[in-house]
């Protein structure tokens, strides 16, 4: 009974329509694809692997719409736009190869800012720590002695707390002094006076322990205070850049919200397609599309193909 | 909530899912055949792993793509599961795809380092990037570790390797293992901290034992092959294992020489990784790996109403998955039965 309000199609048409034809098919609701390959082989008795190799849905293809898709994911993830949303129509056109060019500077752009961001705000952060070590200091005034030692080298930093207990339970074989400074939630803030002689050894030991290393080139100041005034310049100007770099991320996903959400319906458009593809004959420079669909809803159908019908041959029948 | 609402019903979803596990069966015929092609058609045809590339043409399939389908497969599993728990212990199986991704990167490390092969990277990062912020096109455009690990600045992994850039080469490979294992234990162990006491003590039952196994693994190599002094290897073990306190560690880190190293372990329950044999270098990852089946085999079997039964069963997935890669590789050089067998983890 439901074969009886079901008819067929079968399309045939240039190679180069293909993509076009097939994305407005499946795109619509009403429209089963088949396997023309299977068909042609069932009902005409054709192999098409003996009649020539074309591969056209090749890993390349699939390889770079993954990619783009990659990239498209984490310009997504990075915004946080997962829960946008962008209505796809049926008539809806677009040149994808345009969009992934633009899907790709959009990337370009937002990782590298991105990574700049997250760069300046590191530097950001450990400046502020350092800073926040200096003023820990009970007698800064003295640290300015470190600097002059002959024969002992020293070291400030931090090492995450999980570390500091590695370090307490073999510090017994560690050459050098170790003082604690401070602590916070998640790691502990050290002050390393080593002998020169040991420095390598040590230097190991705490690289192990991902000790990161505090650079203090206190030589060209007059004293701690002013080091720690130059410090809070460079603090303030980071900020700034920071802020700067905000702005602009956030005025490109102001920018291209919707654009994003539009590329990431014609991805999953596509990626469909490239499903869909290995149901599509290829007979030298023409492609071969059959599907079904209800007969009630042949002028929809009609409609979809009408761009192309000059470049098509276009046969319904009814399914038996 | 209370451990039986907690976790009978995934147990009861894992029950029925355990089912599907490959048999001894599967197994030997898996051996029998003859190319990657006819045991990706055997696997879409006969087990669940069909599923993850039922739409794949096979005609032309090579391991690595079979490879990346299975672990596709493997975090499939792990989505599926995912969805039972939630708060602390949905954070804390998070912790295991932070796992998987650290398998991309070991491999992603050798094929820089040591294969230097920089063609495929793309394909063979499966899980990278796959649930957390990790810039995948620069982990692809990497020509050395330095440029991985640069890679992988601002993620979870930075604070743990950022200090290996420092021009050692030769080292290099084998510090950024240690040193991603590490911080996979770190955080693991801050997430486990804050499940139930009960399912502390289940979770250190389990991987307590491959705490202590990598820390023995990791002090022989470092001891035999990278002359890292005591305090670095003291430094990079891993903390929490089941038989060895701190102590005992800092014993096997001082030992005097490698065969000092080897006759302290033999009285302890992991002397069969030391065979003192040509094999010892060869089968040790795969003995590890099949302890720890057993006990995980065990784990599940016992069906606790506690997380043993939910790692249990994701670690069996992975061995199995480990084991038909194996056979792969073993079909590929033309192994017969009696010899792959003794690159399995599974016995049969």
């Amino acid at each position: 009974m439901l074969s009886k309000r079901k008819q067929v199609v079968n399309i045939i048409g240039y190679m180069d329509d293909s993509e076009s034809v097939l994305r407005n098919l499946i795109r619509n609701e009403y429209f089963d694809l088949a396997d023309a390959n299977k068909e042609l082989k069932e009902k005409i008795k054709i192999n098409l692997d003996e009649i020539n190799t074309l591969e056209v849905n090749s890993q390349s293809d699939d390889y770079y719409l993954d990619e783009v898709k990659r990239k498209l994911d984490s310009i997504i993830k990075l915004f946080d736009l997962k829960n946008k949303e962008y209505k796809i129509y049926d008539d809806e056109e677009y040149d994808f190869k345009v969009e992934a060019q633009k899907i790709n500077e959009i990337y370009d752009e937002v990782v590298n800012k991105y990574n700049t961001l997250h760069k300046i705000k590191n530097e950001y952060e450990d400046l502020k720590k350092l800073n926040n070590y200096l003023l820990n200091l009970k007698d800064s005034n003295n640290f300015y002695e470190l600097v002059n030692m002959r024969y002992v080298k020293f070291k400030c930093g931090k090492i995450i707390k999980y570390n500091m207990d590695k370090l307490k339970k073999n510090y017994e074989n560690i050459p050098a002094i170790v003082f604690k400074i401070y602590e916070n939630k998640d790691e502990t803030f050290i002050l390393v006076l080593v002998p020169n002689a040991m420095e390598i050894e040590v230097s190991r030991a705490l690289s192990s322990l991902n000790f990161e290393e505090y650079k203090v080139d206190i030589k060209d100041f007059q004293d701690i205070s002013e080091y720690v005034n130059a410090l809070n310049n460079k603090i303030k100007s980071l900020k700034a850049n920071i802020e700067n770099l905000d702005k602009e991320l956030l005025n490109i996903k102001n920018n291209y919200t919707n654009d994003i959400m539009k590329y990431k319906a014609h991805i999953e458009v596509e990626v469909d397609i490239s499903k869909y593809k290995a149901h599509v004959a290829w007979i030298n420079q023409f492609f071969f599309i059959t599907g079904y669909f209800p007969k009630k809803k042949k002028q929809i159908i009609e409609k979809l193909l009408k761009p192309y019908s000059n470049r098509l041959i276009v046969n319904y029948c009814d399914l038996n | 909530m209370n451990n039986v609402v907690k976790f009978s019903a995934v147990n009861t979803k894992i029950q029925s899912m355990s089912g599907k596990l490959l048999k001894d069966e599967d197994y030997k015929k898996i051996i029998s055949l003859k190319s990657t092609r006819e045991i990706a058609a055997y696997l879409r045809d006969n087990t669940f792993y069909g599923e993850f590339f039922k739409d794949v043409d096979l005609s032309n399939i090579h391991r690595d793509e079979l490879e990346r389908h299975l672990k596709q497969g493997l975090i499939s599993h792990m989505d599926k599961l995912i969805h039972y728990f939630n708060g602390n212990y949905r954070s804390f199986f998070k912790c295991f795809y932070m796992k998987y991704e650290i398998y991309d990167l070991k491999k992603a490390a050798r094929m820089v380092h040591i294969d230097k092969s920089y063609s495929n990277l793309r394909e063979n990062l499966v899980f990278a990037g796959k649930y957390r912020y990790i810039d995948v096109e620069a982990i692809i455009k990497a020509k050395s570790l330095a440029e991985i690990i640069y890679a992988l600045e601002g993620t979870v992994y930075e604070p743990f390797l950022k200090n290996l850039i420092d021009g050692n080469e030769d080292e290099s490979l084998f510090r950024f293992e240690m040193a991603l294992d590490r911080a996979f234990f770190s955080i693991m162990e801050e997430n486990v901290k804050k499940l139930d006491k009960r399912d502390q003590r289940a979770f250190f039952e389990l991987y307590g034992s491959y705490i202590d196994m990598l820390n023995l693994q990791w002090i022989y190599r470092g001891k035999k092959y990278y002359n890292l002094t005591p305090e670095e290897l003291f430094n990079y073990t891993i903390n929490r294992g089941l038989k060895f306190n701190y102590v005992k560690i800092k014993e096997f880190c001082y030992s005097r020489d490698i065969q000092d190293f080897i006759n302290k372990t033999k009285d302890t329950p992991y002397s069969f990784m030391f065979k003192e044999n040509e094999t010892q270098e060869i089968f040790m990852e795969r003995r590890m790996n099949r302890y720890m089946y057993f006990k995980t085999k065990y784990a599940k079997q016992r069906f606790k109403l506690d997380l043993s039964v939910v790692i249990a069963y994701m670690d069996l997935i992975e061995f199995e998955i480990k084991d038909i890669i194996s056979m792969i590789e073993n079909v590929r050089y033309g192994m017969n039965f009696e010899e792959t067998k003794k690159y399995l983890i599974k016995a049969i």
